[in-house]
């Protein structure tokens, strides 16, 4: 994993795994600038202790950041990177570099939603499992996402077919991988 | 966690209460061991990495690394959106998750009565 410190301004610093030193233009505002201090502790959180969460800690953390829509684009972005980077970690591939931000305008559209089941407000036409409509606030990240599981998992087509094998693991050998990978987070979902 | 109902077609005796054990699940044990691996230090990672090579071959190495790197995804993007249970899902596994303790996991608060 990379890895750099990050100066939190009480003193202390936080070792995260990728630089966040650069410029990040907030999609909300459309300002330029720093990463909020509780994007910083979100990704340093997010990345190294997952199963902490709360949801008073979600709550202070959106707080913290200019939207909900925000929050839901970092912690899609940190899950992202997280994918990209354990597979490079595992079969010891040289780590991806991270792309400088580039300018424009925002795209996200905007999306009726509201807070009924997650912590974070998800869209009110959503109608997959739980766990898909988790980032319904951002379609690039939940785009990015659905890519990765396609990928590295089963694409969706697949998902529903017992037998699905790309020819290597059979279903049955990926999800003894999936089930203990998210035991070892301690994931309850 | 679909490791039932993908046993559910095969001959395999699936046990997913064995889950750190392989579960039943053909080179279970070996799959068991990368991923254990995986959060592990480099050289331990490489040994079993090796292994997982020479007995299921690169593709197959690759694509159990790659479900590995998805998983660690969609843990972080459930817990950190405070993704309840389908209730679908509740219903069906409430004995496994009693077997299992999951409802004993930290991350149970995850669960329609926490909103913040």
């Amino acid at each position: 994993m990379r890895s750099c410190s990050i100066d939190r301004g009480d003193g202390a610093a936080l070792v995260i795994w990728q630089p966040l030193n650069w410029p990040v233009t907030h999609t909300s505002t459309g300002v330029t600038g720093p990463l909020p201090a509780a994007g910083v502790e979100a990704v340093w959180r997010l990345t190294n202790h997952p199963g902490t969460l709360t949801p008073e800690w979600s709550a202070q953390t959106v707080d913290g950041l200019p939207s909900a829509e925000y929050y839901v684009e970092l912690v899609g972005i940190v899950a992202v990177m997280n994918a990209v980077d354990r597979l490079a970690s595992i079969l010891d591939l040289e780590l991806l570099p991270a792309r400088d931000p580039e300018p424009g305008e925002r795209t996200r559209p905007s999306i009726p939603s509201s807070v009924s089941s997650h912590w974070v407000p998800t869209a009110l036409d959503a109608t997959d499992a739980n766990v898909l409509k988790a980032l319904a606030l951002s379609p690039a990240v939940e785009a990015m996402r659905t890519r990765i599981g396609a990928t590295h998992y089963i694409p969706a087509e697949g998902r529903a077919d017992m037998n699905w094998s790309r020819g290597t693991l059979d279903r049955h050998q990926i999800e003894l991988v999936a089930g203990v990978t998210s035991k070892h987070n301690q994931c309850f979902y | 966690m679909l490791l039932g109902p993908s046993g559910a077609e095969t001959d395999h005796d699936t046990r997913p209460v064995g889950l750190t054990s392989g579960a039943g699940v053909p080179l279970g044990e070996l799959l068991v061991r990368l991923v254990d691996a995986s959060l592990e230090s480099d050289e331990i990672l490489a040994a079993a990495s090796d292994e997982c090579v020479a007995t299921l071959g690169m593709d197959a190495t690759v694509d159990a690394a790659a479900v590995i790197a998805n998983f660690h995804m969609m843990t972080r993007v459930a817990d950190s959106t405070g993704t309840p249970l389908d209730t679908f899902t509740e219903q069906i596994t409430s004995d496994l998750r009693e077997a299992l303790d999951l409802d004993d996991l930290d991350t149970k608060r995850l669960d329609t009565t926490a909103q913040p």
